[in-house]
């Protein structure tokens, strides 16, 4: 773990640098060894106690009086307050870069940032932080910037070193998947839905450099510092703030709809809108494809309880709810027919071959414990559908 | 840093029979947190200090502070010591 890799980066102090790397390194123990402790701690007291257990919720009201179960809880809620916490004193030991992040927006590379005060945040956001995450992503109002940069840092301290030179590679990934899976596609627009901070919108323009790409979020703090961070990458992006129930596209007009980390976010009928409109504005031919993790019902019943601590842990209310659902049925119910949904699990794009990523994300979607738990053997998860061409 | 930036909506929970135990242990995690800081502070200067041939090799382990750097010492040591025993303020009570 080196810091963010682009001007943006605060200015950090050695022990404030060492710091960070603290909490990573905790972060990759309780998520790496305790977690397979945990692991191992099911599996034999659940053999000699005779009980299979056959959902998630089944493993989970096993475990929860287990003291392994509390260790591993009680620490990784404590590490994940440890990740914000540590970037809290980075931006307060350093507010003028959060100052100039806030109003130095030139739009020297071709990028733009389109504000709209009109947009009113969902209740849930005022009465929840989201992964334990002080401010949430909108921040306060007179923050500027600022929850966009806790979350950028943040969440390079959070992933410690997993998720990409610049914490895109699930982007990297997507949009690769999409340009080998639809080569005649040659996508014109491209629109990013949920885009926070746009680390994941960027490699969509360099991967398809001749589309217009758009970045679209409702917290205003992280479109500003999205914005300020593509113009420091030199890569022109078009952000705009809208909810995903309200999409301000034509009708058929769009390539390729791209989400990723979003849908886990949201209450299903805000799920459920997102995609029609995303049927609606998407071009017969158009792709929708979201990055999430993986159905509950595609995994075993440890695996799907690991995933679902985060729902009743860390404050992510939404996310066992969306896991529960049939990922299948959220796209024909929007409109796209059952023969054009596709599913598929991936290596990390920036960290493999390009012909070992062909293979794997070509064939058949398979899912283990690696499949969307955060680690450095993980592999990502995508879904989605085709729009047909004759509507 | 103050208190209230830390706070976070709607808490967190608490996993062991007596919520003063999570506390606790994210308290023992936050000092980690502060000893592997010191620690790596503490090898980075005596690399540089050794590299470049600055001090003795016996300086360091003779060295007392003055009174004015102790007072000085003494205010960062108040610092970690309120910073350590807040950590776990958003433990929600069972």
């Amino acid at each position: 773990m080196a810091g963010l890799n682009h001007s943006l980066a605060l200015t950090k102090s050695h022990d404030q640098r060492a710091r960070e790397r603290f909490t990573s390194s905790m972060r990759a123990w309780v998520l790496t060894d305790l977690a397979g402790q945990m692991q191992l701690d099911y599996e034999r007291s659940s053999a000699e106690s005779g009980q299979q257990h056959d959902s998630g919720e089944a493993v989970h009201q096993f475990l929860k009086e287990r003291d392994l179960f509390k260790w591993y809880s009680s620490l990784r809620c404590t590490t994940q307050e440890l990740v914000w916490q540590s970037v809290l004193a980075a931006i307060a030991s350093d507010p003028e870069s959060v100052e100039q992040i806030s109003h130095d927006s030139d739009p020297v590379h071709g990028g733009s940032l389109a504000l709209d005060a009109k947009v009113q945040l969902p209740d849930y956001t005022e009465f929840m932080d989201v992964h334990l995450m002080p401010g949430n992503y909108q921040g306060s109002e007179s923050g500027g910037a600022e929850a966009g940069v806790l979350y950028d840092n943040g969440l390079e301290v959070f992933s410690f070193g997993v998720m990409g030179k610049n914490l895109d590679d699930i982007g990297h990934s997507m949009a690769n998947y999409t340009r080998l899976k639809w080569p005649a596609l040659n996508p014109q627009l491209i629109v990013d839905v949920g885009c926070t901070i746009g680390h994941n919108t960027l490699p969509w323009k360099q991967t398809f450099p001749d589309a217009e790409v758009h970045g679209l979020d409702i917290a205003s703090s992280c479109l500003r510092y999205g914005h300020a961070r593509a113009e420091a990458f030199a890569v022109p992006i078009h952000f705009r703030q809208a909810g995903c129930d309200a999409l301000p596209y034509e009708d058929d007009s769009v390539d390729i709809v791209f989400s990723s980390m979003f849908l886990h976010e949201l209450p299903t009928h805000l799920i459920r809108a997102f995609f029609t409109e995303a049927h609606r504005i998407l071009k017969p031919g158009g792709v929708l494809i979201n990055m999430e993790l993986p159905p509950n019902d595609a995994l075993g019943a440890y695996d799907a309880f690991y995933l679902d601590w985060d729902c009743f842990y860390n404050n992510e209310p939404f996310y066992k709810e969306f896991r529960d659902l049939s990922y299948s049925a959220l796209c024909t119910d929007a409109g796209f027919s059952a023969d054009d949904f596709f599913q598929a699990t991936m290596p990390r794009f920036t960290y493999v071959s390009e012909a070992d990523f062909i293979a794997a994300s070509g064939a058949d979607a398979t899912f283990d414990s690696d499949t969307g738990r955060l680690s450095d053997t993980i592999t990502w998860y995508a879904f989605g559908a085709q729009k047909s061409a004759t509507q | 840093m103050s208190t209230d930036k830390k706070a976070v909506k709607a808490g967190r929970p608490a996993f062991f029979s007596d919520p003063e135990i999570d506390r606790l242990l994210a308290i023992i995690v936050r000092l980690m947190t502060e000893h592997s800081v010191l620690s790596e502070r503490v090898k980075s200067l005596e690399a540089l200090l050794a590299q470049s041939g600055v001090i003795p090799e016996d300086a360091l382990e003779n060295f007392e502070p003055t009174e004015a750097l102790d007072a000085q010492w003494a205010q960062a040591r108040f610092a970690l010591i309120k910073d350590v025993l807040e950590s776990g303020a958003n433990i929600k009570k069972q």
